[in-house]
């Protein structure tokens, strides 16, 4: 009876505890980013590559960018040999913005300002890697076969924003008045979230890809 | 599982399980408010909001666009064109519009100041523009700008709305970091209470079967014959009392097992005791009666031979005597003791028998109202006094004899002490003094202290030795307050 009673306590405590523990569920989107198509190719001495992305602006990103909230695209391209060091790689960022007033759709970057007329075209420009100078062809070695890797991370809030989001949220009132000195809330918050929430991201690998087939032979 | 670890899981789950349904409790209310605070229909109003702000923007400005083109068809590049415009300008465009001509080489000729905009004033985040402006071609390279501002209060309105739709975008966003975040410190303190619980009923289980376990030890301790264990008496509650009982019951135990011990041996030496004065008493009738015949019969005739036979008759005659003296005692001995057991004031009776040391240092401290307890007060008088006389001769040698008699109680034993000042027992001979045929004077049988402890065996009590403060030997008689009666049957039968 003893033994009865501690293993009904034992299992009460530990399904409080599971039920404690367990997450909320995180919604899942029906349509995923993918990367539709690739094309590595040498012209001009140079290693050019065309990635045709798909569904890499998806409706929650789309969301907080109508209300006038900034996002972020980062791109990360690389070109592997037999090494596992990239023979070629390219790595930038592109801002996502809507001026709520003018309701333009900016695009900025490195050496990138573009001025478009609805997300859709957002969505379009984005999707569309053309004519990316990945690497010199000299450094090609026409006995490797070589992988292209093509990573995209869309995080919907970018960090300037997700700092006024975080201000809302440890804040009273808009800002004015300090809620807890001691902020748990925010801190158990950017231990485990890290602001990362809601983004997109694709990763793709290509079959392996000889020189020649890129056109270009030493 | 022991005792312990239930007592705690017990304790811990009866912590856990409110602080625990408060947690659960307060996740609910963290996700219900965020439902209410970031509901899709805020979200759609907020959105409307902004849209009819952009909208309102964007009329006002197709309002002036048209309105500076209206003012265009009315220039002409004479004066009259001129002046024709001002008055056009009074009566189309609002005193705060600012109306400016801009020839090709950025020469500037303001047609109405209108209001001066505050370029410097901090704009909020996604506030719609503080001025709105129309450009319209004239001919002959000019233009003619206006520029109208927007009323700071439609400003704010729309740049709040804007911003308030960005906010529960964005927490809505992240609703289930937000969710977390929230909830998670509860779910911390949770789990710290959780740990100071278990801590806490560690501890407080710990005080309690701490002293069960070491009882438990002293009891294993008893039955493994280790009669002096004493348990340490940590706690004043009832845990402390049990540990008190236990100790006193060990102790008495302790007490009625060697006192058993005792009277199984003094059985032994009676019985040897009167089995010797038995063979012994026998034979002396037959010598002495053999040796006075050998006397009588002696015709004479050898005066010598005749005084030899008269004093070797004589040393035999007188050894008989004394052998029957032994015989004698060791019958005494032999004999089961019959008390006679009166209500006695022990400490009255300890004071009568130091007022009657005459050649020592008496020194008597006796505890105030001692109770009678019910002893035999001759033997009693006898053991002390045989005491006493032990003492007296143990100190013979001594500068100056002391003897010091003490009589304490405690709520079962009445506790007399009897000390002196001599050499004392070494402590190897202090269990075995007691029994009989062990002397330590010349001529001495060894009965002494035998009777002495039979005595005090009959009473239900004990007597031991140790050395005193002094250095000499201290007899420690501890006798019950209440003698069972079954005690003394027993005794009287052994």
């Amino acid at each position: 009876m003893v033994l009865l009673t501690m293993r009904w306590l034992w299992c009460s405590t530990l399904v409080i505890l599971m039920a404690s523990l367990a997450g909320p569920a995180v919604a899942d989107d029906a349509v995923r980013a993918e990367v539709v198509d690739t094309e590595v190719r040498v012209a001009a001495d140079w290693v050019h590559v065309d990635i045709q992305l798909r569904n890499l602006i998806d409706m929650r990103t789309a969301s907080t960018i109508d209300s006038g909230l900034s996002g972020v695209c980062v791109y990360e391209v690389s070109l592997f040999g037999n090494s596992e060091e990239p023979v070629g790689r390219r790595v930038w960022t592109l801002s996502l913005e809507h001026d709520l007033w003018e309701d333009r759709y900016y695009v900025r970057g490195d050496q990138v300002d573009h001025d478009l007329p609805s997300l859709a075209a957002m969505d379009s420009l984005c999707s569309q890697v053309d004519n990316l100078r990945l690497l010199p062809a000299s450094r090609l070695d026409p006995e490797v076969e070589y992988r292209l890797t093509v990573s995209v991370e869309v995080l919907p809030l970018a960090s300037v924003d997700q700092d006024r989001l975080s201000q809302y949220v440890s804040r009273r009132g808009g800002g004015t008045r300090e809620e807890l000195d001691l902020d748990l809330g925010s801190i158990f918050g950017r231990l485990l979230g890290g602001g990362r929430a809601g983004r997109t991201s694709v990763s793709y690998t290509s079959p392996p890809i000889r020189p020649r087939s890129m056109g270009w032979s030493p | 599982m022991s005792i312990r670890w239930r007592l705690a899981l017990l304790i811990l789950f009866v912590t856990v399980i409110p602080v625990a349904t408060g947690v659960l409790v307060t996740r609910q209310l963290v996700g219900e408010i965020l439902d209410v605070g970031l509901s899709p229909q805020l979200d759609s109003a907020l959105d409307a909001g902004v849209r009819q702000a952009r909208e309102a923007y964007r009329a006002d400005r197709r309002e002036l666009q048209a309105q500076a083109e209206e003012l265009a068809h009315m220039w002409t590049m004479d004066e009259d064109g001129r002046a024709i415009l001002v008055q056009a300008i009074e009566t189309v465009l609002k005193p705060e519009d600012q109306v400016i001509i801009i020839a090709d080489d950025g020469t500037r000729e303001v047609l109405q100041i209108g209001a001066v905009l505050d370029n410097d004033a901090v704009r909020a985040p996604d506030a719609p523009p503080r001025s709105i402006a129309a450009k319209v071609d004239l001919e002959d390279g000019l233009a003619l700008e206006v520029t109208r501002p927007v009323p700071d209060s439609w400003r704010d309105d729309a740049a709040l709305t804007a911003e308030t739709l960005q906010v529960v975008r964005g927490l809505r966003m992240q609703r289930s970091e937000l969710e977390r975040m929230y909830w998670l410190p509860f779910l911390g303190l949770f789990l710290l209470s959780l740990v100071v619980g278990l801590v806490l009923a560690l501890r407080l289980v710990k005080g309690i079967t701490g002293p069960v376990n070491r009882l438990v030890d002293g009891t294993e301790d008893v039955a493994a014959g280790r009669w002096n264990v004493q348990v340490p008496v940590e706690r004043q509650d009832e845990l402390g009392q049990l540990t008190v009982g236990f100790n006193t019951m060990v102790r008495t135990l302790n007490l009625q097992s060697r006192r058993l011990v005792d009277l199984e041996k003094m059985a032994g030496w009676r019985e040897m005791a009167r089995a010797l004065a038995h063979e012994v008493k026998n034979p002396l009738t037959p010598i002495q009666l053999t040796v006075e015949e050998i006397r009588a019969r002696y015709p004479g005739g050898d005066e010598k031979y005749e005084a030899l036979l008269k004093e070797c008759t004589r040393i035999v005659i007188e050894e008989v005597e004394s052998l029957r003296s032994v015989v004698a005692r060791f019958r005494e001995f032999s004999q089961p003791v019959a008390l006679e057991p009166v209500p006695t004031d022990i400490a009255q009776l300890v004071r009568d028998v130091a007022a009657m040391q005459r050649d020592m240092k008496v020194e008597v401290e006796t505890a105030d109202n001692l109770e009678p307890i019910p002893a035999d007060p001759d033997r009693l008088r006898q053991i002390l006094m045989n005491l006493a006389v032990n003492a007296r001769e143990a100190t013979t040698l001594c500068q100056e004899s002391r003897l010091g008699l003490t009589v304490k109680g405690d709520d079962d034993w009445v506790v007399v002490t009897v000390e002196d000042n001599g050499p004392g027992i070494a402590p190897n001979e202090r269990e075995r003094i007691f029994e009989p045929y062990r002397s330590g004077k010349a001529g001495g049988l060894g009965l002494g202290l035998a009777l002495v402890k039979g005595i005090i065996l009959a009473h239900g009590g004990t007597i031991t030795v140790d050395a005193g403060r002094w250095g000499g030997a201290r007899f420690t008689i501890r006798l019950p307050r209440t003698t069972p009666a079954e005690i003394r049957e027993q005794d009287h039968a052994g």
